[in-house]
């Protein structure tokens, strides 16, 4: 019974950690975030298992984590209202060319990071960028103006 | 003043989980565990035989489910409910004691035979209690089980004592 309570307890704690640091700790990570991602397992495998170190208690503790993983993905597809908790949202960092500083200091990416991106798919120019999106995963999504364009779809509605 | 610029949205769907039959049993088993863990199945558990014999009382408490690796007291109580004093000794069969390991003794055991660690605890004084203190750490999977016997005065009472050691 303790392991399950140690468990769940621990699995919202980490969850809402990840949440509350942001989702760039998900993505490519610096050193410092990596460390960070490396200690907190060494941190927190006393407290789930203590001294027991029998198979039925890691059977108990890793099953508990999946149930939890299961019950929260199914949360999250019952509900938009949940989804965006658990997962948070998508940011907005760059339209048509122009920085939105707002979101920028509050995800803590630099434009430098953004052009980096923007490189990487193969552009040179901020105006050349119609949206670069902070996904809910910590990537940064470029979609060019020139992509959009070609693409016939100058509406940013949804196409269903 | 602008809203902020949002990108196109995904389209709404009808929200609801389906589930295909055999990830409903993966489901299901993977709940299993926390479940039995929740309702104490898979943890360590204390059984107890009481019992008197002539003037002795006897009490034994014993984990009759642990977890490997795990510890937990077997324990022989006796106290002398009589007017006389009465000499008593306790043997434990050895192989029961031999599925676990870093076992210690309190008091000290006055022998080790091939077959049984005994206790010898003296002339018991009426109204007192006398008693054996033995820390087990699983050590082999499964069922274990033994005897621990009481000798006081010719009469020997038995205990069946019986473990189930948990991987």
């Amino acid at each position: 019974m303790e392991t399950v309570v140690r468990v769940l307890v621990v699995y919202l704690f980490i969850l809402a950690g990840l949440r509350v640091i942001g989702k760039r700790e998900f993505s490519q990570l610096s050193p410092f975030e990596l460390v960070t991602l490396l200690l907190i397992p060494e941190i927190v495998s006393q407290a789930l298992t203590r001294e027991d170190y029998s198979m039925t208690n890691a059977l108990v503790g890793v099953s508990t984590l999946f149930c939890l993983v299961f019950a929260t993905s199914v949360i999250a597809q019952r509900s938009t209202k949940m989804e965006k908790v658990i997962d948070g949202t998508p940011s907005v960092l760059v339209h048509h060319g122009r920085f939105i500083e707002k979101a920028l200091n509050q995800e803590r990416v630099t434009p430098g990071e953004v052009m980096e991106q923007a490189r990487m798919a193969g552009i040179e120019r901020p105006d050349q960028i119609r949206w670069a999106i902070l996904e809910t995963d910590g990537r940064i999504s470029i979609v060019p103006e020139d992509q959009s364009d070609s693409g016939g779809n100058q509406q940013d509605e949804p196409a269903l | 003043m602008n809203p902020e610029p949002r990108p196109p949205q995904p389209p709404e769907i009808e929200r609801h989980v389906i589930l295909p039959p055999r990830r409903i049993i993966g489901v299901g088993l993977l709940l299993l565990f926390p479940i039995l863990a929740a309702a104490g199945i898979l943890g360590n558990h204390e059984a107890s035989v009481r019992r008197s014999s002539g003037s002795l009382q006897v009490e034994v408490d014993y984990p009759d489910r642990l977890r490997y690796f795990t510890e937990q007291p077997l324990d022989v109580t006796i106290r002398n409910t009589g007017s006389e004093p009465k000499k008593a000794t306790v043997r434990i069969d050895r192989d029961y004691l031999l599925a676990f390991t870093d076992e210690s003794y309190v008091p000290d055991p006055e022998r080790i035979t091939q077959t049984s660690v005994e206790f010898n605890l003296g002339s018991i004084p009426p109204g007192e209690t006398r008693r054996v203190q033995i820390e087990l750490t699983a050590q082999r999977y499964g069922p274990q089980s033994g005897r621990v016997r009481i000798e006081s005065d010719g009469i020997q009472e038995e205990f069946g004592v019986r473990t189930f050691v948990l991987p």
